[in-house]
């Protein structure tokens, strides 16, 4: 079995792992290091949620103004 | 970078010159046309990079006030939706310096009457899913409003809109070295807020 990374990962280097910018060897790593990290889990989550909220806020239109 | 026209049909190139020539020339005709064919994106433009409707009819109006004058000097080498764009972002620029020395003018919470693009929202959502959507919106804003307004804008322009670091220099007037290095920094500052570690804060 190999053994989580001890270094925590940098939250934004899960959004660089969200936008398939990693390696699969540095993402495996960091995924091994947030199994066995619970601030890092979070932080993985917290990340992979705002990222995917990102097209649905450049999607937002206006709200209707009194033109 | 064109969101949010209004019903009418796209100018080309030469339409747009020729709007541009007329609109030098004093035609009011053609002022009218260009606020209304642009006015939509205007709004749409200031109200995601700002994240909220707070005074957004005053800032289209700014921004309409500046092209105007400013037109002479348009050079045309960019589109004519681009250069409003960036007239945008430096208008925004301005309103986020001046919520920052208030800070009881940040508001986050209107962000519920937001309208998403239908593709996106074709399955009619649950209560619970819009209102986790709703929430998720609000911690990036929050998350944006950490930033200095300098970062903040080229993290809204890169991460969200998905421009890249030449589009990103145009639109804030810079050169895309300094734009990756306020990146950089920007990046670390957003995320680290996102996961809940706080921000090292800073001005610009």
């Amino acid at each position: 079995m190999r053994q989580p990374t001890s270094r925590h990962v940098a939250p934004h280097r899960w959004a660089d792992a969200f936008a398939g910018k990693l390696s699969e060897t540095e993402l495996a790593a960091m995924e091994r290091h947030a199994d066995g990290c619970n601030a890092c889990a979070k932080a993985r989550k917290r990340v992979q949620r705002a990222s995917q909220s990102f097209p649905v806020l450049k999607a937002q239109s206006a709200p209707e103004l009194g033109w | 970078m064109k969101r949010d026209t209004d019903s009418v049909a796209a100018l080309g190139p030469a339409d747009e010159a020729e709007l541009i020539q007329r609109c030098r020339a004093d035609q009011r005709s053609a002022h009218d046309e260009l606020y209304h064919r642009f006015r939509r994106q205007v709004a749409g433009n200031l109200y995601r990079v700002l994240g909220d409707r707070t005074d957004l009819e005053d800032l289209v109006q700014e921004v309409f006030v500046i092209a105007f004058r400013g037109l002479d000097k348009f050079r045309g080498d960019a589109r004519l939706s681009t250069w409003l764009y960036r007239i945008c972002v430096n208008v925004a620029l301005g309103r986020i310096r001046t919520r920052r020395r208030r800070p009881t003018a940040i508001g986050v919470n209107d962000l519920d009457g937001a309208a998403a693009d239908p593709s996106l929202t074709e399955r009619p959502e649950t209560p619970e899913k819009s209102l986790e959507r709703q929430r998720e919106r609000e911690r990036v804003y929050q998350a944006l409003e950490q930033l200095a307004p300098k970062k903040r804008m080229v993290l809204y322009l890169h991460e969200i809109e998905g421009l890249d670091l030449k589009e990103i220099a145009y639109l804030v007037d810079s050169n895309p070295v300094t734009v990756r290095t306020r990146l950089f920094y920007a990046r670390r500052e957003f995320y680290r807020v996102l996961a809940g570690e706080g921000a090292s804060g800073g001005d610009e």
